[in-house]
Protein backbone atom coordinates (compact mmCIF):
# COMPACT_ATOMS: atom_id res chain seq x y z
CA UNK A 1 0.00 0.00 0.00
CA UNK A 2 1.22 3.53 -0.77
CA UNK A 3 1.72 5.28 2.49
CA UNK A 4 3.19 8.86 2.81
CA UNK A 5 3.65 11.26 6.04
CA UNK A 6 1.54 14.36 6.36
CA UNK A 7 2.38 16.97 8.74
CA UNK A 8 -0.23 19.26 10.41
CA UNK A 9 1.22 22.74 10.93
CA UNK A 10 0.21 26.22 12.55
CA UNK A 11 0.44 27.98 15.85
CA UNK A 12 -1.37 26.99 19.13
CA UNK A 13 -4.96 26.31 19.65
CA UNK A 14 -5.67 26.78 15.76
CA UNK A 15 -7.43 23.07 15.63
CA UNK A 16 -4.76 20.56 14.21
CA UNK A 17 -5.54 18.50 16.83
CA UNK A 18 -9.56 18.63 16.50
CA UNK A 19 -9.11 18.21 12.71
CA UNK A 20 -7.19 15.38 13.17
CA UNK A 21 -9.40 14.09 15.80
CA UNK A 22 -12.91 14.72 13.16
CA UNK A 23 -10.92 12.94 10.97
CA UNK A 24 -9.81 9.85 12.13
CA UNK A 25 -11.79 8.85 14.74
CA UNK A 26 -15.13 10.96 13.93
CA UNK A 27 -15.18 12.69 17.45
CA UNK A 28 -14.79 16.33 18.65
CA UNK A 29 -14.47 17.96 21.80
CA UNK A 30 -14.64 21.79 23.04
CA UNK A 31 -11.85 20.88 25.65
CA UNK A 32 -8.45 22.50 24.65
CA UNK A 33 -5.57 20.34 25.65
CA UNK A 34 -2.06 20.93 24.05
CA UNK A 35 -0.26 18.28 22.09
CA UNK A 36 3.29 18.20 23.40
CA UNK A 37 5.87 16.55 20.99
CA UNK A 38 3.96 15.23 17.91
CA UNK A 39 0.79 12.80 17.78
CA UNK A 40 1.16 10.40 15.45
CA UNK A 41 -2.31 8.84 13.70
CA UNK A 42 -2.95 6.71 10.39
CA UNK A 43 -5.88 6.69 8.30
CA UNK A 44 -6.20 4.95 5.09
CA UNK A 45 -8.38 6.74 2.12
CA UNK A 46 -8.90 5.99 -1.50
CA UNK A 47 -7.88 8.20 -4.30
CA UNK A 48 -8.34 7.56 -7.33
CA UNK A 49 -9.04 4.21 -6.63
CA UNK A 50 -5.41 3.71 -5.08
CA UNK A 51 -5.27 2.79 -1.44
CA UNK A 52 -3.47 5.90 0.24
CA UNK A 53 -2.57 5.31 4.09
CA UNK A 54 -1.62 8.78 5.45
CA UNK A 55 0.63 9.12 8.48
CA UNK A 56 -0.43 12.18 9.91
CA UNK A 57 2.51 13.65 12.17
CA UNK A 58 -0.47 16.09 14.63
CA UNK A 59 2.85 18.75 15.70
CA UNK A 60 2.69 20.79 18.71
CA UNK A 61 1.42 24.54 17.57
CA UNK A 62 4.05 26.47 20.70
CA UNK A 63 6.44 28.46 19.64
CA UNK A 64 9.38 27.53 22.67
CA UNK A 65 10.21 24.53 20.57
CA UNK A 66 11.01 26.28 17.70
CA UNK A 67 14.35 24.20 17.12
CA UNK A 68 12.86 20.99 17.18
CA UNK A 69 10.48 21.31 14.59
CA UNK A 70 12.97 20.43 11.48
CA UNK A 71 13.19 17.17 12.98
CA UNK A 72 9.36 16.46 13.41
CA UNK A 73 9.12 17.67 9.36
CA UNK A 74 11.88 14.92 8.54
CA UNK A 75 10.48 13.06 5.90
CA UNK A 76 7.46 15.12 5.18
CA UNK A 77 5.57 14.47 1.67
CA UNK A 78 3.17 17.11 2.29
CA UNK A 79 1.85 19.56 4.96
CA UNK A 80 -1.96 20.94 6.22
CA UNK A 81 -0.97 24.28 7.10
CA UNK A 82 -4.00 25.50 9.52
CA UNK A 83 -4.68 29.10 10.59
CA UNK A 84 -7.69 30.25 13.56
CA UNK A 85 -8.65 33.37 11.35
CA UNK A 86 -10.71 34.17 14.70
CA UNK A 87 -7.03 34.94 16.06
CA UNK A 88 -4.77 37.18 13.75
CA UNK A 89 -1.84 36.69 14.93
CA UNK A 90 -2.12 32.85 13.54
CA UNK A 91 -1.84 34.28 9.93
CA UNK A 92 1.62 35.07 10.75
CA UNK A 93 2.58 32.15 12.57
CA UNK A 94 1.26 30.53 9.07
CA UNK A 95 3.75 32.37 6.99
CA UNK A 96 6.78 32.04 9.35
CA UNK A 97 6.01 28.20 9.33
CA UNK A 98 5.59 28.22 5.58
CA UNK A 99 8.70 29.68 5.53
CA UNK A 100 10.51 27.30 7.87
CA UNK A 101 9.13 24.46 5.62
CA UNK A 102 11.11 25.52 2.80
CA UNK A 103 14.32 26.29 4.46
CA UNK A 104 14.58 22.85 5.63
CA UNK A 105 12.75 20.77 2.85
CA UNK A 106 12.23 23.26 -0.22
CA UNK A 107 8.88 23.35 -1.67
CA UNK A 108 6.40 21.00 -0.50
CA UNK A 109 2.42 20.33 -1.59
CA UNK A 110 0.03 21.79 1.11
CA UNK A 111 -3.36 22.75 1.88
CA UNK A 112 -4.25 25.82 3.56
CA UNK A 113 -7.24 25.18 6.16
CA UNK A 114 -8.84 28.69 7.10
CA UNK A 115 -10.49 26.22 10.04
CA UNK A 116 -13.51 27.17 13.18
CA UNK A 117 -15.83 28.34 10.20
CA UNK A 118 -18.52 27.88 13.11
CA UNK A 119 -17.76 31.28 14.15
CA UNK A 120 -16.93 32.93 11.06
CA UNK A 121 -18.19 35.95 12.50
CA UNK A 122 -15.30 36.78 14.67
CA UNK A 123 -13.04 35.64 11.53
CA UNK A 124 -10.44 38.61 11.06
CA UNK A 125 -8.78 38.04 7.97
CA UNK A 126 -5.08 39.55 7.05
CA UNK A 127 -5.50 39.42 3.40
CA UNK A 128 -1.77 40.08 2.44
CA UNK A 129 -0.80 37.16 3.84
CA UNK A 130 -3.82 34.78 2.79
CA UNK A 131 -3.03 35.66 -0.78
CA UNK A 132 0.29 34.93 -0.55
CA UNK A 133 -0.57 31.69 0.93
CA UNK A 134 -3.41 30.80 -0.92
CA UNK A 135 -1.14 31.31 -4.26
CA UNK A 136 1.01 28.45 -3.34
CA UNK A 137 -1.27 26.14 -1.65
CA UNK A 138 -3.08 23.16 -3.39
CA UNK A 139 -6.05 24.51 -2.25
CA UNK A 140 -7.55 27.08 0.38
CA UNK A 141 -10.25 24.97 2.49
CA UNK A 142 -12.90 26.71 5.03
CA UNK A 143 -13.14 23.79 8.00
CA UNK A 144 -15.31 23.79 10.71
CA UNK A 145 -13.71 20.51 12.44
CA UNK A 146 -16.40 21.19 15.49
CA UNK A 147 -19.36 20.57 12.62
CA UNK A 148 -17.45 18.24 10.74
CA UNK A 149 -17.13 21.06 7.71
CA UNK A 150 -14.79 20.45 4.86
CA UNK A 151 -12.94 18.35 7.23
CA UNK A 152 -12.57 15.42 4.48
CA UNK A 153 -11.84 17.76 1.98
CA UNK A 154 -8.41 18.67 3.08
CA UNK A 155 -7.19 15.04 2.77
CA UNK A 156 -8.88 13.97 0.12
CA UNK A 157 -7.04 17.63 -1.58
CA UNK A 158 -3.82 16.32 -0.10
CA UNK A 159 -4.48 12.11 -1.06
CA UNK A 160 -4.61 13.60 -4.84
CA UNK A 161 -1.39 15.34 -5.17
CA UNK A 162 0.54 12.33 -3.55
CA UNK A 163 -0.65 9.78 -5.75
CA UNK A 164 0.43 9.54 -9.22
CA UNK A 165 -1.99 9.84 -11.86
CA UNK A 166 -2.58 7.07 -14.45
CA UNK A 167 -0.26 7.79 -17.52
CA UNK B 1 14.74 -6.00 27.56
CA UNK B 2 16.65 -8.85 29.03
CA UNK B 3 19.50 -8.63 26.32
CA UNK B 4 20.64 -5.46 25.00
CA UNK B 5 22.72 -5.63 22.03
CA UNK B 6 26.49 -4.00 22.24
CA UNK B 7 25.98 -1.24 19.66
CA UNK B 8 22.87 -0.03 21.61
CA UNK B 9 24.65 -0.31 25.13
CA UNK B 10 27.38 2.05 23.38
CA UNK B 11 25.12 4.34 22.30
CA UNK B 12 23.26 4.98 25.24
CA UNK B 13 26.54 5.27 27.11
CA UNK B 14 27.22 8.29 25.15
CA UNK B 15 24.41 9.88 25.73
CA UNK B 16 24.23 12.53 28.55
CA UNK B 17 21.86 11.14 31.49
CA UNK B 18 21.14 7.54 32.76
CA UNK B 19 19.10 6.06 29.94
CA UNK B 20 17.89 2.96 28.77
CA UNK B 21 16.14 1.60 25.80
CA UNK B 22 12.76 0.08 25.59
CA UNK B 23 12.50 -1.61 22.61
CA UNK B 24 15.00 -1.19 19.87
CA UNK B 25 15.11 -2.33 15.87
CA UNK B 26 18.19 -3.28 13.82
CA UNK B 27 17.94 -2.61 9.85
CA UNK B 28 19.81 -3.75 6.93
CA UNK B 29 20.11 -1.25 3.89
CA UNK B 30 16.74 -2.11 2.70
CA UNK B 31 15.25 -1.08 5.92
CA UNK B 32 14.02 -4.80 6.54
CA UNK B 33 14.41 -5.36 9.89
CA UNK B 34 17.47 -7.62 11.24
CA UNK B 35 16.69 -7.81 15.48
CA UNK B 36 14.08 -6.38 17.28
CA UNK B 37 12.99 -6.37 21.03
CA UNK B 38 10.89 -4.73 23.36
CA UNK B 39 7.98 -2.98 24.28
CA UNK B 40 6.40 0.42 22.40
CA UNK B 41 3.83 1.36 24.48
CA UNK B 42 1.23 -1.31 24.27
CA UNK B 43 3.05 -3.03 21.22
CA UNK B 44 5.06 -5.83 21.85
CA UNK B 45 7.90 -4.85 19.04
CA UNK B 46 9.22 -8.31 19.26
CA UNK B 47 6.08 -9.95 17.24
CA UNK B 48 6.92 -7.81 14.61
CA UNK B 49 9.32 -10.33 13.24
CA UNK B 50 12.10 -10.34 11.15
CA UNK B 51 13.28 -10.20 7.76
CA UNK B 52 9.89 -7.81 6.99
CA UNK B 53 9.95 -4.29 6.05
CA UNK B 54 10.20 -1.64 9.07
CA UNK B 55 7.78 1.35 7.37
CA UNK B 56 5.69 -0.79 6.77
CA UNK B 57 5.18 -2.63 10.17
CA UNK B 58 5.55 0.20 12.21
CA UNK B 59 4.47 3.48 10.62
CA UNK B 60 5.58 6.08 12.76
CA UNK B 61 8.98 5.71 10.50
CA UNK B 62 7.68 6.29 7.44
CA UNK B 63 9.67 9.13 5.87
CA UNK B 64 12.53 8.56 8.39
CA UNK B 65 14.73 6.16 7.06
CA UNK B 66 17.11 5.53 6.00
CA UNK B 67 19.31 6.51 8.43
CA UNK B 68 21.41 9.38 8.10
CA UNK B 69 24.76 7.42 8.31
CA UNK B 70 26.93 10.33 9.68
CA UNK B 71 25.34 11.65 12.96
CA UNK B 72 22.83 10.00 14.62
CA UNK B 73 19.87 11.81 14.92
CA UNK B 74 16.64 12.50 17.69
CA UNK B 75 12.79 12.68 17.27
CA UNK B 76 11.55 14.01 20.83
CA UNK B 77 8.24 13.35 22.30
CA UNK B 78 6.66 11.14 19.99
CA UNK B 79 3.13 10.04 21.25
CA UNK B 80 2.29 6.82 19.55
CA UNK B 81 -0.48 5.44 21.33
CA UNK B 82 -3.25 7.07 24.40
CA UNK B 83 -0.26 7.04 27.09
CA UNK B 84 2.65 6.66 26.29
CA UNK B 85 5.51 9.50 24.72
CA UNK B 86 8.87 7.89 23.09
CA UNK B 87 12.45 9.63 22.44
CA UNK B 88 12.82 7.87 19.09
CA UNK B 89 17.21 7.31 18.35
CA UNK B 90 18.53 6.67 15.01
CA UNK B 91 22.27 5.45 14.54
CA UNK B 92 24.41 3.61 12.15
CA UNK B 93 27.11 1.16 12.75
CA UNK B 94 28.95 -1.42 11.62
CA UNK B 95 26.26 -3.88 12.90
CA UNK B 96 23.30 -1.77 10.40
CA UNK B 97 21.05 1.29 11.55
CA UNK B 98 19.20 0.82 14.79
CA UNK B 99 15.75 2.69 15.91
CA UNK B 100 15.66 2.97 19.78
CA UNK B 101 12.71 3.96 21.40
CA UNK B 102 13.43 5.73 24.86
CA UNK B 103 10.54 6.28 26.72
CA UNK B 104 9.74 10.20 27.73
CA UNK B 105 6.28 9.76 28.97
CA UNK B 106 6.92 11.15 32.67
CA UNK B 107 8.68 14.19 31.04
CA UNK B 108 6.51 15.01 28.21
CA UNK B 109 3.39 14.52 30.85
CA UNK B 110 4.99 16.86 33.21
CA UNK B 111 5.77 19.34 29.81
CA UNK B 112 1.85 19.11 28.69
CA UNK B 113 0.46 20.03 32.23
CA UNK B 114 2.94 23.06 32.87
CA UNK B 115 2.55 23.94 28.42
CA UNK B 116 -1.43 23.68 29.10
CA UNK B 117 -1.73 26.58 31.71
CA UNK B 118 0.55 28.70 29.88
CA UNK B 119 -1.13 28.15 26.52
CA UNK B 120 -4.59 28.68 28.12
CA UNK B 121 -3.85 31.50 29.32
CA UNK B 122 -2.35 32.94 26.12
CA UNK B 123 -5.15 31.96 24.14
CA UNK B 124 -7.66 33.65 26.93
CA UNK B 125 -5.57 36.77 26.30
CA UNK B 126 -5.96 36.17 22.18
CA UNK B 127 -9.29 35.98 22.75
CA UNK B 128 -9.56 39.25 24.92
CA UNK B 129 -7.51 41.19 22.24
CA UNK B 130 -9.36 40.50 19.53
CA UNK B 131 -12.97 40.88 21.97
CA UNK B 132 -14.15 37.28 20.90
Amino acid sequence: MLQKKVCMLGSFAVGKTSLVRRYVESVFSENYVTTIGVKIDKKTLSVNDVDLALVLWDVYGEDNYKSVLPSYLRGMAAYILVIDPSRPATFESAENLHSRVLETLGPKPFVLVLNKSDIKSDWEINKTILDQLSELALATIETSAKNDIGVDEIYQTIGRSLVPTAQ
Amino acid sequence: MNIIPESITRYLKDLDGDQCADGYLCLNDKQEILANCGFVGVSNSTNIGTGVNAVQSIPVLEGLLPNNVEEPSIIYCVHIDNDYYFDIHFFHDSVGSWVLFIDSTSSAKKMQQEQQTRLTEDFKNDNRRTGN
